[in-house]
């Protein structure tokens, strides 16, 4: 029932929304420096983000700009506030509360309205995303959280990620070899055909990542609060895998066993030892190798073989 | 194949010297993916090949290496055949090395080269361990051995303070994980994991330095400052960590003092039952 009731109240607000509008733009930024490194640093205060390697030498950006209008921004947040609150309580379980909600939400927040008797409506059409490039540096960014931005982004596959999301959809990542660094606060965060290093981290959306294979130099590590972490590695990779949730479960596909990862002989000053077994669990795959470290607070932990 | 035939091929690599019969073939690769000791020593050599320094270095200074480089050989051949090693001697090779390392400007091939040295002396270093352990009336080889392996941890202390000043964190965790190499007795290495561990945006690097500090044998000279950083700390995750660490291996007055901080504070239920649970089992 619960879900059902945040479905209306996303249909309620997706109503609210309609009256955003897009603008959609293209770039094409070839590179300084073809063939030599290449690094991209994404900061969006809200919406999504599709990266996918490629083997141009090129940037290129379609990007898709909506309008949230400041009020109806407002308005939205307060009813989640509102309800989230009454929901947390126990009190808002069946349609008939959200409904009251609501209504209680309107008359609490109603404000005295302005003549707007000669005046017409301008439309901000003045969104702002940056992109700059120097010397093979990339930065985009949209830090407004008036507008809602969509990014689809070819990249060279070799290229090094910095992204973060604050508000609105997923990260999605695609066949890209070089470092990933990725944090989504609302958002899920997906990669595939990845070779990391990649450090992941969400609050309370999942992180889920497919290794074509595992780069050997720095170690990996996804973090979540509240989410799931979801990761797929070849058979054949070689990878020390530590795995910890505090309240989830960790579930793995491995041929290898997963052991205690601390078994710390400790000599204190008075000479006393002790022996302390840690949360960590690892698997050494393949013989071990680079660290592939999953931790999580609430969520489960999937570890995949392919 | 051996470990060396892949060091040789790394160094070449990075030196953009690749020949034909240097690269790296499938047999190369599955040798690195079975041996994840040498991929450690690979990801060393890279780190200190990525150092930002392109300025070449005077004169003086490529005599001063050359010079090093014939010493240490010297020094390297008194051990192999395990006849007294002057430490003063040897001392003064490695603050050569680390002072030169920590030079303005190095040129790229001569630190390659030095890396090189200090890997070739290590790993003989250590394969020597196991030769002279058994050798236990070579007492004074044994103490050179020592000596040698220490400077290279102190270099792996620099190497990690280099790298936890990285601003990616991927790179920093790396940094933790060559800290983790060293005996941390480096009291800047431990100024710096703690400023990370107070500082770093990333709750993975923050996790990774309080897995570092749960290998100290004693963290009594830390616990306070631990202490503090878990009582301010947001993060439920480096908040139930830092607090599981005090918790399993902190004194009792620190521990006492925690719990009495965290029963007065209001604490997501979710977390103080979970706390709850490992004071608990630290007790056991």
């Amino acid at each position: 029932m619960k879900k059902f009731n945040l479905a209306l109240l996303g249909l309620t607000l997706s109503t609210l929304m309609q009256s955003a509008y897009a603008i959609e733009k293209t770039y094409s930024l070839p590179l300084s420096n073809p063939g030599e490194p290449v690094s991209l640093e994404i900061e969006v205060h809200t919406g999504a983000i599709y990266i996918e390697g490629f083997d141009g030498e090129s940037i290129e950006v379609s990007a898709t700009m909506e309008e949230i209008e400041t009020n109806e921004l407002n308005k939205i947040e307060r009813i989640i506030k509102d309800v989230s609150a009454e929901l947390n309580d126990g009190r808002g379980n069946n349609i008939e509360k959200i409904g009251e909600i609501i209504s209680g939400h309107k008359n609490k927040h109603k404000r005295k309205q302005r003549s707007t008797e000669g005046l017409k409506s301008v439309k901000n059409n003045s969104m702002q995303l940056e992109i700059e490039e120097e010397d093979n540096e990339i930065e985009i960014s949209s830090e407004y959280s008036t507008q809602n931005v969509i990014l689809h982004i070819k990249v060279p596959k070799r290229t090094r990620l910095d992204i973060e999301l604050y508000k609105g959809g997923d990260v999605e990542i695609n066949n890209i070899s070089g470092a990933i660094e990725a944090e989504a606060f609302k958002g899920n965060i997906i990669a595939s055909g990845v070779s990391g290093p990649m450090v992941a981290e969400t609050h309370n959306t999942d992180i889920v990542v497919s290794f074509d294979k595992l780069n050997q130099k720095n170690p990996t590590s996804l973090t979540s609060h509240s989410g799931n972490i979801d990761i797929t590695i070849n058979k054949n990779t070689a990878a020390k895998v530590n795995v910890q949730s505090y309240k989830g479960e960790i579930l793995s596909g491995l041929a290898t066993e997963f052991i205690a990862s601390e078994d710390v002989q400790r000599k204190n000053k008075g000479g006393k030892q002790k022996i302390v077994i840690g949360g960590m669990m690892s698997a050494e795959v393949n013989g071990g190798g680079q660290d592939i470290t999953l931790a999580t607070y609430n969520g489960n932990v999937y570890v995949r073989s392919k | 194949m051996n470990h060396q035939t892949i060091i040789d091929w790394k160094l070449s690599s990075i030196n953009n010297d690749l020949t034909a019969e240097l690269i790296l073939t499938d047999e190369m690769q599955q040798y690195i993916e079975a041996n994840p000791e040498l991929v450690k020593e690979l990801a060393f050599i890279d780190a200190f090949w990525q150092q930002d320094n392109q300025e070449l270095p005077s004169n003086e200074l490529d005599k001063r290496f050359y010079k090093m480089l014939l010493q240490a050989q010297t020094t390297q051949q008194n051990i192999e055949t395990s006849q007294v090693v002057k430490q003063p001697q040897q001392s003064s090779i490695f603050t050569g090395v680390k002072n030169w390392l920590s030079a303005s400007s190095i040129k790229p091939f001569a630190q390659f080269a030095t890396l090189g040295l200090v890997f070739f002396l290590g790993f003989n270093a250590n394969q020597n361990s196991n030769s002279v352990s058994q050798q236990e009336k070579n007492l004074v080889a044994n103490s050179g051995i020592e000596n040698l392996q220490q400077e290279v941890s102190s270099l792996s202390a620099m190497l990690a303070l280099s790298m936890l000043d990285k601003s990616s964190a991927a790179e920093r965790l790396t940094g933790v994980a060559y800290s983790q190499q060293t005996d941390l007795t480096d009291p800047l290495l431990m100024k710096t994991l703690m400023s990370t561990l107070e500082h770093d945006r990333s709750t993975a690097v923050k996790l990774a330095i309080i897995n570092t500090l749960n290998h100290l044998p004693d963290i009594s000279e830390q616990e306070s400052q631990i202490l503090a950083l878990a009582v301010k700390e947001n993060n439920t995750l480096v908040k139930v960590e830092l607090c599981s660490l005090l918790l399993n291996v902190g004194s009792q007055e620190t521990k006492n003092e925690l719990l009495k901080i965290l029963n007065e504070s209001e604490l997501n239920p979710d977390m103080a039952d979970f706390l709850q649970r490992i004071n608990a089992i630290s007790h056991i």
